[in-house]
């Protein structure tokens, strides 16, 4: 295992695939430092370069992106108090006050060096733990995966803060647009109104782009030229401070257990389906709170607080990369999108993945091991720049970031159709996000759409019992798991519901 | 499975249905800009494959910066047709020549 590794850092260091690693990375942390930018929206900008790409080089490109996406983000939270992406939220609450109070160089750097670390941390887990769990993938049939799918959409929908109604109609939703097409085993067109334009059914990847980075825009433009409402003073012109980086570390050292601790949050929530960034800084910020010896201090700059969520932030994309690689399942929209480049390219994602294209995937990791010193040389020069980075305006943006999302669907197969799809979408997403419905389990729904039918259709033709799916072992586990997992939501909301003392619940 | 999200879907309208309270008017949206920009972006798929990634995409990103921040002095109206040339240009040369990645030819300009 060590040696295959040993070769995937010696590949990768090659020009060939350190080239777009070092350029992915670097787009990653601009993408990721610019408010209102999202890790997945300049991860769909990435996207139509690598087309062009071999395999790898795409997804090192990729995988570039994410860690240094996951990363810039903290530069807007410590320099102007809004994070750069949603997965930096909770190092806002700390790591602005820590600037204010005079520290910004510190607060940065703390930051940065606490993701490097979580990061590599995390790659640890990644590279000895995706093996096992593919290997239980593999022992898996169709009644097995077919649970294993309900029990994540499941999880899913109930883990949204929105209502559960909302959250299992969003992954129906999701669902119903893959139905859309012929379906995968019995070739029967279904929903195509005997149009030659939807026979096919919706290719996934200009949906993603629409829902995610279209709809996405759509509602940042709201903001703009509106009534400037907001209350943050930012630190224009602000010179970082003179600190050293062994300082730095030594401090984040002095605290091994929060490092960790933070690093298996992110890891975990990582490794669920669709949760994502943001909900593992915020968990991690929590639990920071919970164990710390000084909780009283946090929100005013404790560098506990950044530590927690800087380092479960980064230890996200490897629980990420390793839900796609054993399972075949995107743990967020990110790895959605690396999940349609590999099909672009016709690789088989699932558990025989690691198997089948050993190069590929300690390529994959050598990529995210080698991306966190890319990012911190990235982060060294260019942060006395930073701070005009972030300042950049949507009105320039938005255009440019559009032009790259119409050429990566277009460029997917040549034709306008999936451009009108990606439109389509994109207003689709935003009627969505504007009634409150939240985007993650759609996006659930829509990639395990055609992989949850496919196994269905198996288990049933294999043998015609629906009572399989109860009586064996591993699947009926899961799927008295996905009940509970409703059944706590529902618990939850109602007792969320009781302590806000609102008239009746609505189901 | 279609049949169970029709159902989800009714079950979730039934039930919705009498509870619609909207939250009132809070901070006030741009929602004008929203559609100026739907418009625009609109307009470019559908001149896209008649005037050509280049001649369009020169346009459009023209366009929507104009509508989102409208340039005042000379020199802001230059900075914007500067990045629209450039957006077309360097996204042209990247993709079709480095990359192998074919865009859209233009039906009436063949460009």
């Amino acid at each position: 295992m060590l040696d295959l590794l040993a070769n995937g850092l010696v590949n990768i260091a090659q020009w060939k695939y350190l080239l777009p690693l070092f350029a992915g990375t670097f787009i990653g942390v601009i993408g990721g430092s610019l408010p209102g930018v999202t890790i997945t929206m300049t991860v769909i900008v990435v996207l139509p370069f690598t087309y062009g790409l071999d395999p790898l080089a795409g997804l090192a490109a990729m995988t570039g992106v994410y860690v240094g996406g996951s990363t810039g983000g903290l530069i807007a939270c410590c320099l102007l108090g809004i994070p750069g992406s949603p997965a930096s939220i909770a190092t806002t609450f700390d790591g602005f006050p820590m600037s204010r109070n005079g520290e910004p160089g510190r607060a940065i750097w703390l930051g940065v060096w606490a993701s490097v670390w979580g990061g590599l941390l995390g790659a640890l887990f990644l590279v000895f733990l995706t093996g096992p769990l593919a290997a239980i993938a593999l022992e898996f049939g169709p009644w097995e995966y077919f649970s294993l799918f309900v029990l994540a959409m499941a999880m899913v929908a109930g883990l949204t803060e929105a209502s559960l109604l909302k959250g299992l109609l969003s992954t129906a939703i999701g669902l119903l647009i893959t139905v859309v097409g012929h379906d995968p085993i019995g070739s029967v067109p279904r929903f195509t109104f005997g149009s030659e334009f939807i026979g096919g059914g919706f290719p996934f990847l200009p949906v993603l782009i629409g829902i995610f980075a279209f709809a996405q825009i759509m509602t940042d433009l709201e903001k703009l030229n509106g009534p400037r409402g907001q209350p943050v003073e930012s630190l224009a012109g602000v010179k970082l401070e003179r600190f050293s980086h062994l300082k730095v570390n030594l401090e984040i050292f002095r605290q091994p257990f929060l490092l960790a601790w933070s690093t298996i949050v992110g890891l975990i929530i990582g490794i669920l389906p669709a949760i994502g960034g943001s909900a593992s800084s915020v968990m991690a910020y929590d639990q920071a709170k919970k164990f710390s010896k000084t909780p009283e201090r946090f929100g005013k700059g404790h560098p506990e607080g950044i530590i927690a969520s800087e380092a479960s932030n980064n230890a996200n994309v490897s629980g990420s990369l390793m839900t796609i690689m054993a399972f075949g399942i995107p743990g967020d929209a990110v790895t959605a999108v690396m999940l349609g480049a590999m099909t672009i390219h016709g690789i088989q994602s699932g558990p025989l993945f690691i198997s089948q294209n050993p190069d590929l995937a300690y390529g994959i990791y050598a990529a995210y091991i080698l991306a966190h010193p890319c990012m911190l040389l990235i982060c060294v020069v260019l942060m006395p720049l930073m701070l005009r980075v972030t300042s950049v305006r949507m009105a320039v943006l938005a255009p440019v970031v559009l032009v790259l999302c119409v050429v990566g669907a277009y460029a997917l197969n040549n034709t306008m159709q999936s451009v009108y799809v990606l439109l389509l979408f994109g207003v689709v997403g935003y009627v969505l996000v504007k009634l409150g419905f939240p985007l993650a389990p759609l996006i659930l729904g829509l990639i395990l759409g055609d992989q949850i039918e496919i196994n269905l259709v198996r288990a049933i033709m294999t043998d015609p019992s629906p009572w399989l799916f109860l009586t064996r072992p591993i699947s009926g586990g899961l799927l008295v798991a996905a009940a509970l997992s409703v059944a706590l939501a529902i618990w939850q909301h109602l007792r969320h519901q009781n302590r806000v003392a609102e008239e009746e619940p609505d189901f | 499975m279609a049949v169970a999200s029709a159902l989800l879907v009714l079950q979730d309208l039934m039930k919705r249905a009498p509870v619609t309270v909207e939250a009132g008017d809070m901070p006030r949206r741009n929602y004008r800009l929203v559609v100026i920009a739907f418009a625009i972006v609109g307009g470019y798929v559908a001149l896209l494959p008649l005037l050509g990634f280049r001649v369009a995409t020169l346009l459009f990103v023209g366009a929507l910066q104009a509508a989102l921040g409208r340039p005042r002095t000379m020199r802001q109206w230059l900075v914007v047709a500067a990045i629209a040339v450039g957006t077309a240009l360097v996204s042209y040369f990247v993709f079709e020549r480095y990359l192998l990645v074919l865009l859209p030819r233009g039906a009436w300009t063949g460009f």
